[in-house]
């Protein structure tokens, strides 16, 4: 069988002091290759984001992520399964400002 | 996408709109750098003998110890000056120049609240805020609409021809404060009494008197 990229579009507004999980599931049976994540200048370091897939927090192993003003890539090997939860917690610790938060996770893989 | 659950978050700092930019007005001149969700605001009265058919903000001379509201320079309707709910108003620069001397009134939701300057006769006078005066000292959060007028006074002894113009900052704004108490103290029977950090219009538990107080819980520094 050919292989498949399907890439899933986290985006959302988060409004201050506002925690959120977004998720969706897989389309596929493959693995997790990739995952950019774009922080607005603004966020100061302040909107944290962690991203799993069922129960299995995997970007960063551990805590959170939260930066300013980027959007990084990160490469990844994680096999997930068709219709595998995948999971973007982001929680805004920003007291004045919504930011708005865009996260794409890459799978490579099978139907 | 769906959204599973929304919680509530600790608050870890104040950061900026996104890709908002922090610009330096002051490195040649003094000037002034509006925010993402900020407007410029202008209001103003001329008094003068001069005919101005098409200007509707210069009017006849202001009479010996009377009071006119400035006017919206935008629309050329006189003052109070309605700040909607969800906004704040935040008086930066005032200009006054006249031929008496002069003060100008601050009245909020029609209660007199302060006085944006006392000034001679003869003199321009240039007023920069470093702390702006405004609604937002008691509504930082817009939680409702109010009332805001500017008045001249002329407290000369003859007509006064001049006035000026003050410019305020209208701000988009909306996040709830956080919950921190403090202890206030009527006016009129110095009962004290314990309220949120955020209140500033108080009905004191014991004599049933109305105190209005500032409230500084959401200020973020000066320009």
């Amino acid at each position: 069988m050919e292989k498949e990229i399907h890439l899933i579009n986290f985006r959302q507004n988060v409004l201050p002091l506002q925690g959120i999980i977004l998720s969706q599931q897989a389309l596929l049976d493959g693995y997790i290759k990739e995952v950019k994540i774009h922080w607005p200048s603004g966020c100061n370091a302040l909107v944290s984001v962690r991203i799993s897939h069922n129960v299995k927090q995997f970007c960063p192993h551990e805590g959170f992520l939260a930066l300013n003003d980027v959007t990084p890539t990160y490469p990844f090997n994680e096999r997930v399964e068709h219709n595998e939860n995948i999971r973007v917690e982001i929680r805004n610790g920003d007291g004045g400002n919504a930011h708005n938060i865009t996260t794409t996770v890459v799978i490579e893989g099978e139907r | 996408m769906t959204i599973e659950r929304t919680f509530p978050v600790e608050v870890g700092g104040i950061g900026y709109p996104d890709y908002s930019r922090e610009i330096s007005s002051g490195i040649e001149r003094a000037g002034l750098y509006l925010k993402y969700g900020q407007n410029l605001k202008a209001f103003i009265k001329m008094f003068s003998t001069i005919a101005s058919p098409f200007v509707p903000h210069v009017v006849p001379p202001l009479g010996i110890g009377a009071t006119a509201p400035y006017m919206d320079a935008e629309t050329g309707l006189d003052m109070p000056y309605t700040v909607p709910e969800g906004y704040t108003l935040s008086i930066i620069v005032a200009t006054t120049k006249g031929t008496q001397n002069r003060n100008l009134q601050v009245y909020e939701d029609g209660q007199f609240n302060a006085y944006v300057y006392i000034a001679q006769a003869g003199v321009w006078d240039i007023f920069n805020f470093v702390v702006p005066t405004g609604t937002w000292l008691r509504d930082p959060t817009g939680a409702s609409s109010h009332t805001f007028e500017l008045r001249q006074e002329n407290l000369g002894g003859a007509v006064m021809e001049g006035g000026g113009v003050v410019y305020a900052i209208l701000e988009e704004v909306g996040t709830k404060p956080l919950p921190v108490v403090k202890t206030v103290k009527c006016k009129a029977c110095g009962h004290e009494q314990v309220v949120p950090l955020s209140t500033s219009s108080v009905i004191c538990a014991s004599c049933g008197k109305l105190n209005i107080y500032y409230n500084l819980s959401k200020f973020k520094g000066t320009a």
